[in-house]
């Protein structure tokens, strides 16, 4: 293991292991659970859709986590990771919220209803895309603004979560995880190693380029001042010098 | 709601008491076939393509949601490695340039 972690690196070991996991889990999925008596066929997107929501928020608490740092501390090196942590939330956002909506039209026979759930995960979503905007085209000083943009999406994951406590809604409660049968469990398991071993791979990558671009404007930064004439170039990851 | 499939309450008829009556068994051995009557068979097909038309509707939304989510994967991956090849080139057009002043510096002002 550790001699394929030093070929590919981390997560090249990680994309791996989700390339491996995915399969097993479909064909858990699809030939060894049981089909959900109430949902029908329908139900077995719950088993993609769930690690991806829950994957969100673990997320959206690490980009919130980072940013507070970031705001404290003025560490670059946690701004990279909320940065990158603040992508894969939006990606997985993206795909918790489509998947939610196509298996709401099967089971609901709507794709959006004004759910207190459904609502307050949007507005994470919606809240961590205008994050990455303000941190990309925000200009030099906006890397603060965007970390408390950060922080407040963070402070929206506990109300997602006890939304379905606070609020009558039409999306599951929480307690219906917990009273799955033992098979959905061992399909569930595989599914969620998959999309989190394939998201930590991916905030791995996203975090080295982050880093890497970093060190790479230091570096024509400082070739340009010890220079009088700058050379031609580009700010490549977007950064504001 | 949820798309129930209803669930027949009417059993077929047995030949105890179906609407074909049951012949007596012939000396010869001979017994006469008697199948379900035509209502019974008509609901039976209704609630199969019912169920049918439930299971394909189903398969079509899950094609959809497992397509979206890994699409969304794919696509992320394949900008990142857009994001890691324009690192490469500035890293690679950072070193001519330092090169090129290495160059400078040795032959002189």
């Amino acid at each position: 293991m550790s001699a394929l972690s030093r070929s590919f690196g981390r997560p090249g070991v990680l994309l791996c292991t989700a390339l491996v996991t995915f399969p097993y889990a479909l064909q858990r999925v699809f030939l060894h659970t049981p089909i959900e008596s109430e949902m029908g066929t329908a139900q077995k997107i719950f088993y993609f859709h769930l690690p991806m929501a829950w994957g969100l928020m673990l997320f959206a608490m690490i980009s919130g986590v980072a940013a507070v740092l970031q705001l404290l501390r003025r560490s670059e090196r946690a701004e990279d990771v909320a940065k990158a942590a603040g992508e894969v939330c939006a990606l997985l956002g993206i795909g918790a919220l489509m998947s939610g909506a196509i298996w709401g039209d099967a089971t609901w026979g709507t794709p959006w209803t004004g759910d207190a759930r459904l609502v307050t995960t949007a507005l994470l979503e919606l809240v961590f895309i205008a994050y990455l905007i303000v941190a990309k085209f925000g200009g030099p000083m906006a890397a603060r603004l965007a970390a408390a943009l950060a922080v407040f999406g963070a402070l929206d994951v506990p109300i997602i979560y006890y939304s379905v406590k606070i609020w009558k809604t039409t999306h599951p409660k929480a307690q219906v995880v917990q009273s799955l049968p033992p098979e959905m469990w061992a399909s569930l398991w595989p599914c969620l190693f998959a999309i989190l071993a394939c998201s930590f791979a991916l905030f791995e990558l996203r975090l080295r380029q982050e880093r890497v671009g970093r060190r790479l404007d230091e570096a024509w930064l400082a070739l340009s001042a010890s220079d009088v004439a700058p050379p031609e170039h580009t700010a490549p990851s977007g950064r504001s010098a | 709601m949820n798309p129930t499939i209803p669930t027949s309450t009417k059993t077929p008829p047995t030949a105890d008491q179906g609407a074909v009556p049951a012949p007596a068994q012939a000396e010869d051995g001979y017994e006469a076939v008697t199948g379900l009557d035509k209502e019974t068979v008509a609901l039976k097909r209704t609630y199969e393509a019912e169920v049918e038309a439930k299971v394909a509707s189903d398969y079509s939304h899950i094609v959809w949601a497992y397509g979206i989510l890994w699409s969304l994967f794919c696509g992320f991956a394949i900008v990142l490695l857009v994001r890691g090849a324009r690192q490469q080139r500035d890293l690679q057009a950072l070193r001519r340039e330092l090169e090129r002043r290495g160059e400078q510096a040795v032959d002189g002002p």
